[in-house]
């Protein structure tokens, strides 16, 4: 599809406040991801992370303040904005080809088919197509949420923590998968995570968020390059910064 | 017993009371007269309980002003709308299949009602950020995530429903397994009422493994 070709822009949240009754969530987010960088969001747990996410994909609206993609201030959920959420995103009563088939065919794609086998493909599920979720490993589950929404092609990807309910190898494989994918899909990124390893091995850039009401601390550049996996966890400059980052997560 | 199962099912030369059910073996067509009370008006509950319960689930002012209804009306014993059916539809079918429609419906509702009210939000909110019109939601998300809960309620409801199809026979009905069975009290044919029982029993296990089976494709899913 074109959608692409007209939607490269920049995300951004401007002001963004939001309370639950008295429980005050955000407190005056700013925050911006240029197109197709991976921005990293790293806050503690409970902060607001899952909230600001809900936010920037329109699914709720902010107190006061905006979020804007492009020069179009986001008023809703868009299949151009979609968000995979830790656990399953994915219909359970639908096999694999059918839920990847699902954004397709939503937005009349004249032949979601051939989309769903390319994704198949692009995500190690060849084999899957007839499964239902259920049947699917963490993993692979995860990736199926992943390669759903990326049907659509999506300018924009929002991640919340998605693959935190994964053992730690499985995480790192997940991780290498992600980066590859990306590279060759590239897309805006919001990867929302508490995991300090997560979000330098994945991050182009790393926002740091304060406890509730939250707040952002910090934004740093992650100086690392586009070849990242396992062996970078070893480098002394990841080992490094990663302590770094996660003291001043503690201190916050 | 088995003699007295084979006077009901085959008859033994037409024993009858003036104006009273013919015990002429027509078993059959007694059996038939309850089946088809029992689904005509199942089929209306459904049509009727399944749309009723989705709306009730679906908004939230709808559920709380139609919820204590329900549960209000649900419990009301099936007998009790006995006499209003009757003041409503006189003696004869429409009473008669109007307490069954009563006892199968509210389940039906109740149950639709509670499993769209328990659709994950997390799928919705995926279906939309998938492109999903909102007019689409209720057929693409609420119905096929809800359809174990639904189904559910369904066997209950056609169960409820079978149990109804006796005191629907109350209303001076004069065929049927029920009637038959009022019919068979009167003459003092105690084997003849007990073979009436077994046979609501049966056909009321039938009714549900029938249910089961047809639907089980569609819920499969839910089942781990
Ligand atoms: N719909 C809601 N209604 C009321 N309170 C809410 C709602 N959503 C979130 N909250 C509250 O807002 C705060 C932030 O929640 P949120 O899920 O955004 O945090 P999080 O950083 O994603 O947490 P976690 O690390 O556990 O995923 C929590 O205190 C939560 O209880
Ligand atoms: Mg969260």
């Amino acid at each position: 599809m074109s959608l692409r070709a007209t939607s490269s822009g920049t995300l951004s949240v401007h002001g963004l406040h939001k309370s639950y009754g008295a429980v005050h969530v955000l407190d005056g987010i700013d925050l911006a991801a240029a197109a197709d960088e991976v921005l990293a969001v790293l806050g503690p747990s409970g902060c607001g992370k899952s909230t600001l996410l809900r936010l920037v994909a329109g699914l709720e609206a902010p107190d006061a303040g905006r979020v804007t993609f492009g020069d179009q201030v986001v008023a809703g959920p868009s299949p151009r904005r979609p968000m995979v959420v830790q656990g399953a995103t994915l219909f359970p009563w639908l096999s694999l080809h059918d839920n990847l088939a699902w954004g397709p065919k939503a937005t009349g794609h004249p032949d979601p088919s051939a989309v769903v086998v390319d994704l198949l493909e692009a995500t190690g599920l060849a084999g899957f197509a007839d499964t239902r979720p259920g049947q699917l490993s963490g993993g692979m589950r995860q990736r199926a949420a992943i390669a759903q929404v990326l049907a659509n092609r999506p300018p924009v990807l929002l991640l919340d923590e998605p693959f935190g309910a994964l053992d730690a190898q499985t995480r790192l494989r997940m991780h290498e998968w992600l980066r590859g994918l990306l590279g060759e899909r590239p897309a805006t990124v919001v990867l929302v995570t508490h995991d300090v390893e997560e979000a330098l091995l994945l991050g182009d850039r790393l926002a740091l968020l304060s406890p509730r009401p939250c707040r952002v601390l910090d934004v740093l550049d992650v100086p690392f390059g586009a070849e990242r996996g396992r062996a970078t966890l070893s480098d002394p400059a990841f080992v490094a910064l990663k302590a770094d980052v996660l003291e001043r997560v503690l201190s916050s | 017993m088995a003699e007295a199962g084979w006077d009901f099912f085959f008859g033994q030369g037409g024993a009858s009371l003036p104006g009273v059910v013919r015990f002429d073996g027509a078993a059959g067509r007694h059996i038939a007269a309850s089946v088809s009370r029992w689904l005509s008006a199942f089929g209306l509950a459904v049509g009727i309980g399944v749309p009723l319960g989705l709306a009730l689930g679906l908004s939230r002012r709808g559920a709380d002003l139609l919820d204590p209804l329900v549960q209000g009306l649900r419990s009301i014993p099936i007998t009790a709308w006995l006499p209003i059916s009757l003041v409503w539809f006189g003696l004869g079918e429409g009473a008669a299949r109007y307490l069954v429609f009563i006892g199968a419906v509210f389940p039906i509702v109740i149950a639709t009602a509670d499993s769209a009210a328990r659709v994950p939000r997390h799928l919705v909110d995926a279906a939309l950020m998938l492109g999903t019109p909102v007019r689409a939601l209720a057929r693409r998300v609420y119905v096929p995530a809800a359809l174990p809960g639904i189904v559910t309620g369904l066997r209950l409801g056609l169960t409820l429903g079978w149990m109804s199809v006796i005191v629907g026979e109350l209303a001076g009905q004069q065929s049927g397994v029920g009637a038959m069975m009022f019919a068979a009290r009167a003459v003092g044919r105690l084997d003849h009422i007990i073979v009436g029982m077994a046979t609501f029993a049966v056909i009321g296990l039938i009714g549900d493994v029938a249910l089961r089976a047809a639907s089980r494709r569609f819920v499969a899913w839910s089942d781990g």
